[in-house]
């Protein structure tokens, strides 16, 4: 007996492959539920990237060093400022 | 240009009735697909949902001049590969678990009507293969993609594909033999 007789022609498993997956999954079809879902969670996260996408004001768009002088101080100035008082007030206390 | 193309550059503009438009043409190819690599249907409307809401976050990557199949295959094996590592982080001990508690039970032969089940056996051995050969098994045979559309998805050479296909043949034949000529087969507990 050659090996051709004892095991089944290459085209005959390809064939049992390709009929067992049709059978198994050319039937299957995604619960209808899933295209609202989809399209409400799209909508969703277009709302996310808008809100990421916001243009950042002028004065944060400029290096701290470019920031146009004529925008006087901002709250950042301010942080900056207290931060530097409450560190001193800080070590002066430590002393 | 592709026919995709009027719809990738609609989303690109932002229109969601295009999105709905590409779900309603690829969901099936998308559906199928991760259902037959990861066999699990709510991981697979998961995966159909993920793939579609990258395609949207990624909308302006995508050419809009090339046909969107082979990207929505790339995302779903990815996404489904990504699932299948997860999965089995959680349930390989698990499994182990119930082998230690019902121990011999495992080893009771299935009835003889089961072991015939030509799609039974099948899946069963198209499961024991190796994720990238399990991939390329269902992509050539389940979506009639051929090597090259394979390649192009997978980012790898023809030859990787062709060697893949190879012996996920070759192993599913020596799976197929066994499980038709083994006295025990083992229960599945998924």
């Amino acid at each position: 007996m050659n090996s051709r007789e004892s095991r089944p022609p290459l085209d005959d498993l390809d064939a049992r492959i390709r009929q067992s997956l049709r059978a198994a999954y050319g039937n299957k079809y995604p619960a209808w539920g899933v295209r609202r879902q989809l399209l409400d969670r799209a909508a969703e996260q277009r709302r996310d990237l808008r809100k990421l996408a916001l243009p950042l004001p002028d004065w944060l768009s400029h290096s701290r060093a470019a920031r146009p002088v004529e925008s006087g101080w901002n709250h950042l100035d301010y942080i900056s400022l207290l931060s530097a008082l409450g560190f001193v007030g800080v070590t002066y206390a430590i002393r | 240009m592709s026919q995709d193309t009027p719809l990738i550059q609609k989303l690109q503009a932002g229109d969601l009735e295009a999105l709905g438009a590409l779900y309603d043409q690829y969901r099936l190819t998308v559906y199928r697909t991760a259902l037959a690599v990861t066999r699990d249907p709510e991981a697979a409307e998961d995966i159909l949902q993920d793939a579609f809401l990258r395609l949207q976050a990624h909308a302006d990557q995508v050419n809009s001049e090339l046909p969107l199949a082979p990207w929505l295959y790339r995302v779903t094996v990815n996404l489904s590969y990504t699932w299948l590592t997860r999965r089995n982080r959680w349930r390989v001990p698990l499994e182990d678990f119930i082998d230690q508690l019902i121990g011999p039970a495992k080893h009771n032969p299935e009835p003889v009507a089961e072991r015939r089940d030509e799609q039974r056996l099948m899946q069963r051995a198209i499961d024991a293969l190796a994720f990238s050969q399990r991939v390329v098994i269902v992509l050539y045979y389940l979506n009639n993609l051929s090597l090259q559309e394979i390649a192009d998805i997978l980012g790898c050479p023809v030859g990787t594909v062709k060697s893949r296909l190879h012996y996920g043949r070759e192993n599913l034949r020596e799976l197929l033999n066994g499980d038709a000529q083994a006295p025990e087969v083992q229960y599945e507990f998924t």
